[in-house]
């Protein structure tokens, strides 16, 4: 069993509203061990953005945080700003989903790149750009060197998303933290991306945290995997288990709705039926206090909107937040 | 052999840049270099390739909503870049579209009824009656009541939404609608809702599509045939079910495994 590096308990986040605070996550756990890979699955509202922004300390405005996050060993939870900003970008850093807002328009990438090891290391100019040539070369930039003048609009979107990668790995962070990394990218292009992050979680024993909507991205590079909907965390185990057998009312909908290409359709099989799951996302103040998938859930019963359903055990590692699972299969 | 909905031939459309350099010509860029297929009533067609690759141009083209540099486009064999202006519009009854992003493509100040009943104001002299009778049944065959009138867009979800957009295709009873990725902007859950809405309105109003989208599962769950564009060329085409069992091309190979569920 490695060394879990962070683990998250009870963690919640309220968000100001005009009727009283809303419940952004409403008490989730999870941990990571070190060089593990943790992908976190939901939809907007769920909750998988506000993850990464309480870890990294960076809540909006008037959000109230309470709960616990221990991190290398440190209660992350009440640290004032100088301790945490000394951690970010350092020992925790993170990656956006659109580049082109996440990198400063008016800087050569080069200087980006290597600003932040000249603040957090200590390097001087020629050391860190020395070091930004060979972690661009890493993250597969063609000819690095010459790159380091270029300024993000003069880079694909991919080649972008590549430069915020090698940004974040400026200081080798024990943990990265990669919201949507595929999401603004051409479907070819995504594998790429999903394979250098693969890679480099494997040969730097970096812990690395994906957030994305997108279930095939999620599969193919993480080990285990945490499904969110409406601010909890609804099913979670190791990845191979949660997508062959989901138990979560969600998670299985999530599985069954999402248009993809069956090993039989390419065996030249009909289409079968999408199998759509009713309703919309409510927005925050639209959830009850029980599953906040009760409203869109077949096998909704009373007690579902009673209480929070805690998760229980499904198979070794696998739980899932559900009263009814035992009616279920 | 039924006569062609759509036939779009050889087309080729380049912008011009802004000049970069005071004594250069201006950099131009070739969107479509030369690009043709048929689409025949009731067989849809799904266009896939990358951002930069063409589709939305040629879906701009195919609505006449831009002109092309050269080829054309005919619909129900009228070519739509030699017809006067009032023919066009006409024309443009038997063909609607539906935009990506349903939150920038309805009027946030228009009532429901209004913005559905748009393409009927401008295109027929239809009475008042028969216009407000073909918006209710246009936003009842995608399953949204008559309470959703006197609504406007902001009160309703991003699926309802393009519930509403695709109510407002369907007023005209058109042949043809062109939809740009129609749920890549929408959350996972109801993505489904809106492909299996669509699937219905192919059997329920014989409507065909040309269906733009970046993912070839999208694409192929509504579309009979697949034409792949990589820089503004067609580099495979044909029936979908043969395109997945046997690509030809290398990227229409990165295409399926990009689509191919990781999971099960």
């Amino acid at each position: 069993m490695a060394e879990v590096l962070l683990s998250v308990r009870n963690l919640r986040v309220d968000l100001p509203g005009p009727g009283g605070p809303l419940p952004a996550l409403r008490g989730i756990d999870f941990e990571i061990a070190r060089g593990g890979t943790l992908g976190l699955v939901g939809e907007s509202g769920s909750g998988k953005s506000m993850t990464a922004l309480a870890l990294m300390g960076l809540l909006p405005e008037g959000a109230k945080l309470s709960g616990s996050i221990r991190f290398e060993g440190r209660e992350l939870v009440g640290l004032p700003e100088s301790a945490l900003c000394d951690l970010r970008g350092n020992r925790i850093a993170m990656t956006f989903q659109e580049p082109m807002t996440a990198l400063n328009p008016v800087q050569p990438i080069g200087r980006q790149v290597a600003e932040s090891m000249m603040l957090h290391r200590g390097f001087s100019r020629a050391v860190a750009e020395d070091e930004a040539v060979r972690l661009l070369d890493r993250v597969g930039l063609p000819d690095p060197r010459r790159r380091l003048a270029s300024y993000p609009y003069q880079l694909s979107g991919g080649q972008r998303q590549r430069v915020m990668i090698a940004l974040a790995l400026g200081c080798a962070p024990a943990l990265l933290i990669a919201d949507e990394p595929t999401t603004a990218l051409d479907a070819t292009i995504q594998g790429q991306v999903l394979a250098l992050l693969r890679e480099l979680v494997e040969e730097r024993g970096m812990a690395l945290l994906l957030i994305s909507h997108d279930l095939n991205a999620v599969a193919a590079a993480a080990t285990d995997v945490a499904v969110m909907y409406g601010g909890a965390i609804v099913e979670r185990g190791p990845a191979t288990s949660v997508f062959r057998a989901p138990a979560h009312p969600y998670a299985k909908g999530l599985i069954a709705a999402l248009p993809a290409l069956e090993p039989e359709r390419l065996a030249g099989a009909p289409r079968a039926r999408l199998q759509a799951i009713p309703g919309s996302v409510p927005d925050l103040a639209g959830f009850g206090p029980g599953c906040t998938f009760a409203d869109r859930c077949a096998w909704v019963i009373g007690a579902c909107r009673a209480a929070p359903p805690p998760l229980v055990p499904v198979s070794p590692g696998h739980s899932a937040a559900c009263i009814r699972l035992g009616d279920l299969s | 052999m039924t006569a062609p909905l759509l036939e779009v031939e050889n087309l080729v459309r380049t912008f011009t840049l802004p000049r970069e350099h005071l004594f250069r010509p201006p950099p131009v860029v070739n969107a479509l270099r030369g690009v043709g297929f048929t689409i025949t009533p009731g067989r849809s067609l799904g266009l896939v390739g990358e951002s930069g690759s063409g589709k939305s141009t040629l879906a701009r083209l195919a609505m006449a909503l831009d002109r092309p540099t050269s080829g054309t486009v005919r619909l129900m064999g009228h070519d739509l870049f030699a017809q006067p202006a009032a023919k066009l519009r006409t024309l443009r009854r038997h063909m609607q579209m539906i935009f990506q992003d349903p939150y920038g493509s309805l009027d946030p100040r228009q009532k429901v009824a209004r913005i559905v009943a748009e393409p009927l104001e401008a295109l027929t002299g239809a009475p008042k009656a028969e216009r407000e009778a073909r918006v209710r049944e246009a936003l009842a065959s995608v399953g949204l009541g008559d309470t959703a009138l006197d609504r406007y867009p902001h009160e309703f979800s991003g699926g309802q939404r393009q519930r509403i957009a695709t109510a407002r295709a369907l007023v005209t009873r058109p042949d043809l609608i062109v939809a740009d990725e129609p749920v890549s902007a929408l959350d996972v859950s109801v993505r489904a809702q809106v492909l299996n809405l669509l699937r219905d309105l192919q059997e329920k109003f014989s409507v065909t599509f040309l269906m733009i989208s970046h993912d070839l599962a999208v694409v192929d769950y509504l579309c009979d045939d697949i034409v792949v564009l990589k820089d503004g060329l067609i580099v495979e085409s044909g029936a979908s079910a043969e395109i997945l069992r046997r690509p030809q091309h290398p990227y229409t190979r990165e295409l399926i495994a990009a689509a191919t569920k990781r999971y099960s």
